[in-house]
C-alpha cells in the first residue's frame, strides 16, 4: 500500500508539473519548443478528375496529374511519385499540356519568385513568364492553380501585377 | 478499500489532470469551454426550445425555426431528457457547457479509475483511467451529445461486473438508471456500438452460460431500451426518413499500409501534408509505447489460467475490436459497402474497445516492475524496437517535417524500460523507484500531442471543439438580430457550420439552411432540383444561394439575406439594412412572411399576425383577411404527418400538403375562423401506457420467486 501511495503522489507531482509547463506556455512566459506541434494546412483539391487516364489534383500550390491505377502518394516520396508518373507542375493548364504532349519529365514545379501574393513561374524555355495566386493568399478576382499575366520577362509580368491591384 | 488519505491524492490527481485540459479558461478571457459547431448552433439552440416546452408536459418538442420545421425528441443532436441538459436550467449555454465538460472530465476520471481498480492497484488504475480519457476518440468529442459516453459505459460496465458476482437490488435499481440515462443522453450511435461490447462482456462474466445472473442482468438493460423507447422510436422515423442514411460520409485518406502504421504512432496532422477530415487528423493515434505496451502485455499475460477471464475479457472486447476497427477503417473500399455501417463512424467504436485494450497495458506495467520478469526479453524487445523507430523516423520521408517529440518519447519509454530491468538485477531499490516514475511520465508524454493539438494550446482562445469566446454561442453578427422582425426568415449564403440559419431560433426568428443528422431528404431534393440551394457539406448540409429570384423567395417565406461582404447583392428588390463583421443584411421589399394565402395565379397575401409558443403555431384574426374560399393558406413548415389545427372552439380542421411537402389549408376549412392553432403533436401517452405496462409485466418476471434476489 505504501508503494501504491507514493506512486500516486509521483502521478500527482507529474501532473502539477504538466499543468504548471501549460500555464508557462500558454500564457507566453516561457514558450516551449516540445509543446509545439505540426499541424496540417491547406486542402487537397480535385481540380480535374479522368483527364485523359488522369486525376488532376491540387494541393498547396502544386497541381498534381494522377495517372489512373497508382495512389496518390505522400508528396515528400519523390521517388514513388516519379515511379507512378505523377506529373507535378504549377497550373491545370500545364498538367493538361504535359498529359497531351506525352512529355516523360515529371516534376516541373519550379518557382522563380514570389511577388505580391502571387508565384512567378517560366516555362520549359524560358521564354514566357507568368504567375499563379499563392494559396496562402485569398483574392476572389483570381482562381487557384490558374496562369496569369502572361509576360515575356518578370519586370513585365511584375508590372501586371501592380495593376491588378 | 481505498484509505482516505489515498482518495484526497486521488481527488487532488485528477483535478490537476482536468485543470490541465482546461488552463485556457483561467487564461484567456472571456473564453468558455463549448463546440461553436455542434454546441452552439444545435445543442445551445434547440434546448432552448426545449425548455420553453417542457413545463407544458408535452413531449412533442419541435423547432419550427430551423430549415422549415425539425422535430426534436428524436434529434441526434440535441437530447431533451440528458441528465448534462439541467445545466442550462440554471447557467447561460456557454457557462453551462464549460460546467459540464469539467465536472464530466472529472467524473470519467473517477469511474475508469473504479472500472481499472477491478482488476489492478490503484497506481495503475489512474494511469489507466488517464489514458483512457485522453482516448483520441473520445477526447476529440467533449459535445453535448457524446461527452457522457465513457462516464455512462465504464459505470455500466462496472455495475455488471458487480452483479454478475453478487446480485443486489440496489446495484440492480442503479444499472437502470446507469443505462436510462445513458441512452437518453448519449448519442443514439453510440448506444448502438455499445451494445455489442456490453453482452460480450456480460457472458465472458457468466462464463457464457445463459443462468440467473444473465437473465436479470439482460432484463433490466431491455427495460431501459422499453422505457425510452419514444425518444428512439422518434429518431428511427426520422432517421428514415433523413438524407444521411444512404451517404457514404467517412472516408479514409490514408494510402497505404505504411500510412495506416504511421497514422497509428505520429498523429496524421503532424505529416499528412493537408487537412484530412478534422478528426481523421489525431484520432488513430495511438502512440508507440501505448500499441507495443498492450501487445507486451497480451502476449506476456500473467498468471493466465487464473486470470483467464480477464485476459479473454481484454481480448475479445478490447485487442480484437481495436485491431478490427482500425483495420476496417483503413479499409474504406469495404466499409462503403456495408449497409449503414457505411453511413456512421465506425472509429467510434473505440470508445467501447479501448478500456478493455488498456487492460493489457495495465498488465504490462505489471510486467515491468516484477522482480520475476524475464528482463532479457523485455530488454531486447525494447532495446530492437527503440532502434526500428529510429530507423523509422530517420528513413520515411512523410516524417521529414514531423516534431521529434514521438522519437524522443519512445527513446525515453524504452530506456527507462531497461534501466528498470538492469536496476532490478543490481537490487537497486531506490534507483528503480525513481526509474518507475519516469516509466508512468512517458506515458503521460505520450498524451500531450492529443491534449496540445486537440484543446489548441497554440491557437489563443479557440481550437477545435474545445474553446471559444463566449460571443460565439451567439448569432453572429449580432447587430442583425435587432434589425430582423421576429417570425420573419433569413437566409444566410455562407457555410453552414458558421449556423447562420440555426442560431436565429433562439430570438424567434425562422432561419433555412440546413445543417443536421435529421434532415428532411425530401425538402433538400425539392430546393437542389430548383436550383435554390449549394450543398456545402457531407454529411448532407445546404445553404441558400443566388440567383435570387423574388418569386421564389416570397413563396418559402424568405424576407432577409446575409451575405459575405465581398459578395453583395445588387438587385431592386432587395434592401441594403446594414453590415457588421464581414456580412451585409438585405431585406426583400416585398417583406414576405412565412406565412400566407396563395392563388391559384400565385398571388400571394402575407399573415403577419401570428405567434409561436412551445410546439404551436398560434394564427390569430383570420377573419380580418377575408379568407378567400378558393385559396390556400400556406404555412412554409415541412408537413411531418404529425400535425393537427383547430380552432379556438377546439374544431380539428383538416392538415393538406401543397406541391412542397409544407403544411397547407383550403381556404374553404378556414370560413368563419378567427383563430387557427396548428399544432405538432405525437400522440405519447399511449406509448408510455403500454412502456409502463411492459416494465411492469418484465420486471414481475424478472422479480418473481424463481430470480429472487
Amino acid at each position: 500500500m505504501e508503494t501504491n501511495n507514493s506512486y500516486i503522489k509521483h502521478i500527482l507531482f507529474i501532473w502539477l508539473l504538466i499543468l504548471a509547463v501549460l500555464i508557462i506556455h500558454t500564457k507566453g512566459i516561457y514558450k516551449f519548443k516540445f509543446l509545439e506541434f505540426n499541424e496540417a494546412s491547406g486542402h487537397l483539391q480535385p481540380l480535374e478528375m479522368s483527364y485523359k487516364e488522369h486525376n488532376i489534383l491540387g494541393l498547396k500550390n502544386i497541381v498534381y496529374a494522377v495517372p489512373f491505377g497508382p495512389p496518390f502518394y505522400h508528396p515528400n516520396r519523390k521517388d514513388k511519385l516519379d515511379d507512378s508518373k505523377t506529373i507535378r507542375t504549377y497550373s491545370i493548364s500545364h498538367a493538361k499540356y504535359l498529359i497531351d504532349n506525352k512529355i516523360k519529365k515529371l516534376d516541373h514545379f519550379n518557382i522563380i519568385d514570389h511577388y505580391k501574393g502571387f508565384n512567378i513561374f517560366t516555362n520549359e524555355n524560358g521564354s514566357k513568364y507568368f504567375a499563379t495566386l499563392d494559396y496562402n493568399i485569398s483574392n476572389l478576382k483570381f482562381e487557384y492553380f490558374k496562369e496569369y499575366f502572361p509576360s515575356l520577362n518578370i519586370q513585365e509580368l511584375k508590372k501586371k501585377i501592380d495593376k491588378s491591384f | 478499500m481505498i484509505k482516505v488519505s489515498e482518495k484526497y491524492l486521488l481527488f487532488f490527481t485528477f483535478t490537476s489532470i482536468v485543470a490541465a485540459i482546461f488552463v485556457k479558461l483561467i487564461i484567456y478571457d472571456n473564453c468558455f469551454s463549448f463546440d461553436i459547431h455542434d454546441d452552439s448552433n444545435h445543442a445551445f439552440v434547440n434546448l432552448k426550445i426545449i425548455r420553453e416546452t417542457l413545463f407544458q408536459f408535452n413531449f412533442s418538442f419541435f423547432n419550427y425555426f430551423n430549415n422549415f420545421g425539425q422535430p426534436l425528441l428524436g434529434d441526434g443532436l440535441t437530447y431533451p431528457f440528458a441528465i448534462q441538459s439541467i445545466t442550462y436550467y440554471f447557467f447561460e449555454d456557454h457557462v453551462a457547457m464549460t460546467i459540464n465538460r469539467i465536472v464530466i472530465s472529472f467524473l470519467s476520471l473517477i469511474v475508469g479509475f473504479i472500472f481499472f481498480n477491478l482488476f489492478f492497484k490503484n497506481y495503475i488504475a489512474v494511469i489507466l483511467s488517464t489514458l483512457l480519457l485522453f482516448n483520441p476518440i473520445a477526447f476529440w468529442y467533449p459535445v453535448h451529445h457524446y461527452q457522457l459516453t465513457s462516464f455512462f459505459y465504464l459505470s455500466g460496465l462496472i455495475l455488471v461486473f458487480k452483479l454478475c458476482k453478487k446480485l443486489d437490488l440496489k446495484l440492480l435499481v442503479l444499472l437502470f438508471l446507469v443505462l436510462v440515462f445513458f441512452i437518453l443522453s448519449v448519442s443514439i450511435n453510440n448506444v448502438v456500438f455499445s451494445i455489442p461490447f456490453f453482452i460480450l462482456f456480460l457472458l465472458l462474466q457468466t462464463n457464457f452460460t445463459i443462468n440467473k445472473n444473465f437473465i436479470i442482468i439482460s432484463s433490466i438493460a431491455i427495460l431501459s431500451v422499453i422505457i425510452t423507447l419514444n425518444q428512439n422510436i422518434d429518431f428511427i422515423i426520422n432517421i428514415s426518413r433523413a438524407a444521411r442514411t444512404n451517404e457514404f460520409v467517412y472516408f479514409s485518406d490514408l494510402m497505404n499500409l505504411r500510412e495506416f502504421f504511421l497514422s497509428l504512432i505520429v498523429p496524421p496532422t503532424e505529416w499528412i501534408p493537408y487537412i484530412y477530415g478534422a478528426h481523421n487528423q489525431m484520432t488513430t493515434y495511438y502512440s508507440l509505447p501505448i500499441i507495443i505496451s498492450i501487445f507486451y502485455g497480451f502476449f506476456n499475460f500473467q498468471n493466465k489460467k487464473e486470470n483467464y477471464k480477464i485476459f479473454y475479457t481484454a481480448l475479445l472486447c478490447g485487442l480484437l475490436p481495436q485491431i478490427f476497427i482500425l483495420v476496417l477503417n483503413y479499409f474504406h473500399q469495404i466499409r462503403m459497402h456495408i449497409p449503414l455501417i457505411k453511413a456512421v463512424d465506425i472509429k467510434r467504436f473505440l470508445y467501447f474497445s479501448y478500456p478493455f485494450a488498456l487492460i493489457f497495458l495495465g498488465s504490462f506495467i505489471q510486467i515491468v516492475l516484477n522482480k520475476k520478469s524475464k528482463l532479457i526479453t523485455l530488454i531486447l524487445v525494447f532495446t530492437i524496437s527503440l532502434i526500428f523507430f529510429f530507423f523509422i523516423y530517420s528513413s520515411f520521408e512523410e516524417l521529414e517535417d514531423s516534431s521529434y517529440f514521438y522519437l524522443y518519447n519512445y527513446g525515453i519509454f524504452s530506456l527507462v524500460i531497461i534501466l528498470i530491468g538492469i536496476s532490478q538485477k543490481l537490487k537497486l531499490q531506490k534507483t528503480k523507484h525513481l526509474l518507475t516514475s519516469i516509466f508512468i511520465f512517458s506515458y503521460f508524454l505520450t498524451i500531450l500531442p492529443t491534449m496540445v493539438i486537440i484543446t489548441g494550446i497554440n491557437k489563443s482562445c479557440s481550437g477545435t471543439q474545445y474553446f471559444a469566446n463566449k460571443h460565439e454561442a451567439k448569432f453572429i453578427p449580432y447587430s442583425f438580430i435587432n434589425l430582423i422582425e421576429p417570425y420573419s426568415r433569413t437566409i444566410a449564403e455562407v457555410h453552414t457550420h458558421k449556423g447562420h440559419g440555426l442560431r436565429l431560433g433562439k430570438h424567434k426568428i425562422f432561419g433555412g439552411d440546413a445543417r443536421g443528422i435529421i434532415l428532411d431528404k425530401e425538402l433538400g431534393k425539392y430546393f437542389e432540383s430548383n436550383n435554390l440551394v449549394h450543398v456545402d457539406q457531407i454529411p448532407y448540409g445546404y445553404y441558400f444561394k443566388r440567383p435570387w429570384k423574388i418569386n421564389e423567395l416570397n413563396s418559402l417565406g424568405i424576407r432577409y439575406i446575409i451575405v459575405h461582404k465581398t459578395n453583395p447583392i445588387n438587385n431592386s428588390h432587395l434592401k441594403f439594412l446594414s453590415k457588421d463583421s464581414g456580412y451585409l443584411l438585405y431585406e426583400n421589399t416585398f417583406k414576405p412572411s412565412p406565412i400566407y394565402f396563395s392563388s391559384f395565379d400565385n398571388k400571394k397575401k402575407f399573415i403577419y399576425d401570428f405567434y409561436i409558443k412551445g410546439n404551436q403555431i398560434i394564427i390569430n384574426n383570420l377573419n380580418k383577411n377575408n379568407v378567400p374560399i378558393n385559396q390556400n393558406l400556406i404555412i412554409t413548415i415541412r408537413n411531418r404527418n404529425d400535425f393537427i389545427a383547430y380552432d379556438n372552439t377546439g374544431k380539428k380542421i383538416l392538415v393538406n400538403s401543397d406541391n412542397r411537402g409544407f403544411i397547407s389549408f383550403k381556404g374553404s376549412d378556414l370560413v368563419g375562423i378567427n383563430n387557427l392553432n396548428i399544432k405538432y403533436s405525437k400522440n405519447y401517452t399511449l406509448y408510455f401506457i403500454a412502456e409502463i405496462i411492459v416494465c411492469l409485466l418484465f420486471s414481475l418476471f424478472i422479480f418473481r420467486k424463481k430470480y429472487k434476489i
